[in-house]
């Protein structure tokens, strides 16, 4: 990734689940929208250790990084609430 | 105007017959009624494109593009007397013709085109079934009915667009080569002229969807 | 027999449905965020799918009387589409199909449109009249894909009746209320008539239209107009498409096939024609996960899937890109 010199500001999310293998499946699932970050003004790294993923956000300001820490915590809620109520038994 | 000869075309939007008078053949085009359309609607469209399309075919060969002449209009029933034009569109014959003389018939096509838009002229609908080939090679244009003055831009974009979109729906297989043929004649016709309408073409494409 | 769950979230809309290779819908639920003022803002939208497609999603499960581990197949609209709705949609998308084992497969919206209306009518090779409030067009199969014949060269018809619909004070989708009224109207006041090619545009009858009722005509009179003229416009490029194309199937789908008029109107072009008409049932013209499932059975079919690390969502992606390898 080419190192941005004006970078503003940069957040970690660092978030606990489960099991490693819930963690992998996030990456995954989150890393084809890395290429894309939601604003072209934030860049997004990944990277997964044990239960541990890890989400580093780099932004040329402050809305972009609130709006690319936003969008990630929601996709990253929506897949775990998804998985979860799978593993339910049925809700009807 | 009634005159009798045989239907040699009826599209969604008229109906062509060859007629004979004085021992030459004459195209009699009339737009007929649309029954979905309300009477209000339906009338004034007849009437309008039935206009447009005299005042389109001489303002076009006023600015030295080829188009059959016209020699009568009656606007009670919204119709045209013209010349016949022993052709067949492009439509019909791009898949028999070798690619050089396609390109070069896509060429004149857009030099025609282009000569419309120096004109301050939009044609409306340049479809490939609009340009006619005569058997000595000859390019025609037909159907002016959508045609527009005081062009634009955006006018001129949209006739690009119209062109691009023609070639992908009809002639899928051989589009690259008849748009960038196309291209280049509107380009060599107008020179620098083009670069803001072709910039058009591009982003009219880019809209229709989510605003 | 394979099992396909779709996933639908290009717009305001979220939806899932469970649909079996035998062609047979076994859910499909949606919810669609209705913004109080405005159009779509793709932030809230993309927030409303991740809040409720989870739930959306289990409940499409349960309606299908299947447990999760009868899922063969992921689907989900990949494009055209706002970015931060598809991305969102794509995630959970992702999610399930690493969680299952199961392949994803990258679902053409407008395609999907399509197939699901082709599977309701029995329809084999129809002209396609896609009506909502993100798209206008007229679609027919042709050399190997589905292309686009004629679309709006700036707003959607939908996206014209809720403007005009908001600027007059009426709830969203205002659709339905201008039909409505529509029924009372019968003075017909002129508003600009634009067909262009095949191509038609909304943004001057809009503007017109505003304007008539600004200066205080009767709200029924101009609610016939907009109707009779912008349909008109509809009715006409469909004409020339069933002409161009001598295709003798019409079908109607998208969130404003709804409308009773609009039917009308395009039952007689296919009449005119010799044509068989047939209007998509709402649960299966608006946005839904049903259509996402079923294009993704299809497309299963002949091998079309994607591996996850090229799963990026495509915003922009045209009708003719997608290869239609289960036609023919």
């Amino acid at each position: 990734m080419k190192q941005m010199s004006n970078v503003c500001g940069s957040s970690i999310l660092e978030i606990d689940l489960e099991s490693p293998r819930i963690a992998e499946v996030l990456l995954d699932a989150l890393r084809p929208e890395t290429s894309s970050a939601p604003s072209y003004r934030a860049r997004v790294s990944l990277s997964v250790n044990g239960n541990w993923l890890t989400v580093k956000i780099q932004s040329d300001d402050i809305t972009s990084l609130r709006a690319a820490m936003n969008s990630y915590l929601a996709w990253i809620s929506a897949s775990l609430t998804t998985i979860n109520l799978l593993e339910n038994e049925s809700h009807g | 105007m009634r005159l009798e000869g045989a239907h040699i075309a009826i599209g969604a939007e008229s109906i062509i017959t060859k007629v004979a008078l004085w021992d030459r053949s004459f195209v009699l085009k009339t737009r007929p009624s649309k029954p979905y359309l309300i009477p209000a609607i339906d009338s004034s469209l007849r009437a309008s494109r039935t206009s447009r399309e005299c005042k389109g075919l001489n303002v076009a060969r006023s600015l030295g593009v080829p188009t059959p002449a016209v020699h009568a209009i009656d606007l009670n029933d919204y119709s045209i007397l013209m010349d016949y034009i022993p052709g067949t569109p492009l439509k019909q014959v791009a898949s028999t013709l070798g690619s050089t003389t396609l390109g070069n018939l896509c060429y004149r096509f857009g030099r025609i085109i282009a000569k419309l838009h120096r004109g301050g002229m939009v044609h409306g609908d340049p479809t490939t079934s609009n340009l006619l080939i005569t058997s000595n090679e000859k390019t025609w244009i037909i159907d002016f009915g959508l045609s527009e003055m005081n062009a634009t831009v955006e006018m001129k974009g949209v006739d690009l667009h119209l062109i691009k979109r023609a070639l992908e729906t009809s002639h899928w297989d051989m589009q690259e080569n008849m748009l960038s043929r196309t291209i280049e004649g509107y380009v060599d016709e107008l020179g620098k002229e083009a670069e803001p309408v072709l910039e058009r073409m591009d982003a009219i494409r880019e809209r229709g969807r989510y605003h | 027999m394979t099992i396909c769950l779709g996933l639908e979230g290009t717009a305001h809309s979220f939806g899932a449905g469970i649909v079996s290779s035998e062609g047979l819908v076994l859910s499909n639920v949606w919810d669609m965020l209705r913004p109080d003022e405005g159009g779509i803002h793709p932030r809230e939208a993309s927030q409303h799918h991740a809040y409720l497609g989870p739930l959306l999603i289990r409940q499409s499960i349960d309606d299908a009387g299947i447990s999760p581990k009868q899922i063969d197949i992921i689907a989900f609209s990949q494009g055209p589409g706002l970015g931060p709705c598809l991305r969102t949609t794509a995630t959970m998308a992702r999610s399930l199909s690493l969680h299952l084992g199961v392949p994803l497969i990258g679902v053409n919206h407008c395609v999907a449109h399509i197939e699901i209306g082709s599977l309701e009518s029995g329809f084999n090779d129809p002209v396609t009249i896609y009506v909502s409030g993100g798209n206008s067009q007229v679609i027919a199969f042709a050399g190997g894909r589905y292309r686009t014949f004629g679309e709006t060269l700036d707003i959607a018809i939908g996206n014209m009746l809720d403007v005009f619909g908001r600027h007059v004070g009426m709830r969203f989708p205002a659709g339905p209320k201008v039909e409505k009224l529509a029924k009372m109207g019968s003075t017909y006041h002129t508003l600009p008539y634009s067909v262009k090619g095949m191509d038609i545009s909304y943004s001057g009858m809009l503007t017109s239209a505003r304007r008539l009722f600004d200066e205080g005509l009767p709200l029924d009179d101009i609610c016939y107009s907009i109707q009779e003229t912008a349909f008109g416009m509809l009715a006409e490029v469909a004409e020339r498409a069933i002409a161009h194309t001598k295709k003798n199937e019409v079908l109607l789908t998208g969130g404003v096939a709804r409308n009773n008029r609009l039917t009308e109107i395009l039952q007689g072009v296919a009449d005119r024609h010799g044509a068989r008409f047939h209007r998509v049932s709402p649960p299966l013209a608006g946005d839904q996960g049903a259509m996402i499932a079923w294009t993704g059975i299809l497309q299963y079919g002949v091998g079309d899937t994607l591996e996850i690390s090229s799963s990026g969502v495509l915003p922009k992606w045209r009708t003719d890109e997608q290869d239609i390898g289960w036609k023919e």
